[in-house]
């Protein structure tokens, strides 16, 4: 799976990153780096359409609206970062990370990105458990919907007959927002 | 877009709900004007007795009720399911 791969090897680029090492192999390095944050922001991205097509499944809708938010978030992050790395990349290769200071920012930005990776794990986690339960949730309800013949067969008919009013020109044709406008006026 | 009919007894059901809820119907009402066919998650066809073609969808703790005409969109109904 594309989502286990990309934060694996970012886990284990992380871990083996050495910013005292020669200059071409860090910003290799770097550019690895860079790479990967690309990925996974595309991956956190990738969330949006899925828990949007859940439509605003009652209960569940607080638990989609701050997975979508937490996904936006960690994505922006990412990219930020992928900036910062290509950045990183472009000063090793002039060999302007040579000095101890430049080591340690390099390596505590490393450790934003463990920080990163893991709110992405999360997330992805959560979108998972949003999408199950408000599936379930859509299930019982459509489940409920239609249990009682009695009162399907009572709105089978109010269907009916408000087809035969719409077709004598009964009802209100337009938008919703003038439908709702002409029901504040009353 | 296709051009949306709203029906008598979907018009006073809207009006039965409190302000906010109101808000949420013109919600869902964008959106299956966007995207009326079912999707088989929110937007689902409903078996007989209802006539082939009604479709609720479930949003917002509301039900939607509403066909695919050749008119274009007919809104039958709005309840409450969860509140």
């Amino acid at each position: 799976m594309q989502t286990a791969r990309v934060i694996t090897e970012a886990e284990t680029a992380i871990a083996t990153l050495d910013p005292t090492g020669p200059r071409d192999t860090l910003a290799s390095h770097l550019g690895i780096l860079a790479d990967l944050h690309r990925e996974a922001a595309a991956l956190a991205l990738s969330l949006r359409p899925g828990l949007l097509k859940l439509g605003r499944p009652g209960p569940v809708s607080d638990l989609v609206d701050a997975v979508l938010r937490d996904a936006d978030d960690v994505a922006a992050g990412l990219v930020r970062f992928e900036a910062i790395y290509e950045s990183g990349q472009r000063a090793a290769r002039a060999g302007a990370l040579a000095s101890n200071e430049a080591a340690e920012m390099v390596l505590r930005q490393a450790e934003l990105s463990r920080w990163l990776f893991a709110r992405l794990a999360s997330v992805i986690g959560l979108a998972a458990q949003a999408s199950e339960r408000a599936r379930a949730y859509l299930d019982g309800v459509f489940e409920r919907l239609s249990a009682d013949p009695e009162q399907n067969a009572a709105e089978a008919e109010f269907d009916r007959l408000a087809n035969s009013e719409m077709d004598a020109g009964g009802g209100f044709r337009g938008s919703i927002d003038d439908l709702l406008a002409s029901i504040e006026d009353r | 877009m296709m051009a949306s009919v709203f029906g008598p007894l979907y018009l006073r059901d809207v009006a039965g709900l409190p302000r906010d809820l109101r808000g949420r119907v013109a919600e869902i009402v964008r959106d299956i004007e966007r995207s009326p066919e079912p999707d088989g998650i929110y937007k689902r066809a409903l078996p007989p007795p209802f006539k082939p073609g009604t479709i609720a969808a479930v949003a917002h703790g509301l039900s939607v009720r509403y066909s695919i005409e050749a008119d274009g969109l007919r809104f039958y109904r709005v309840q409450v399911v969860d509140l």
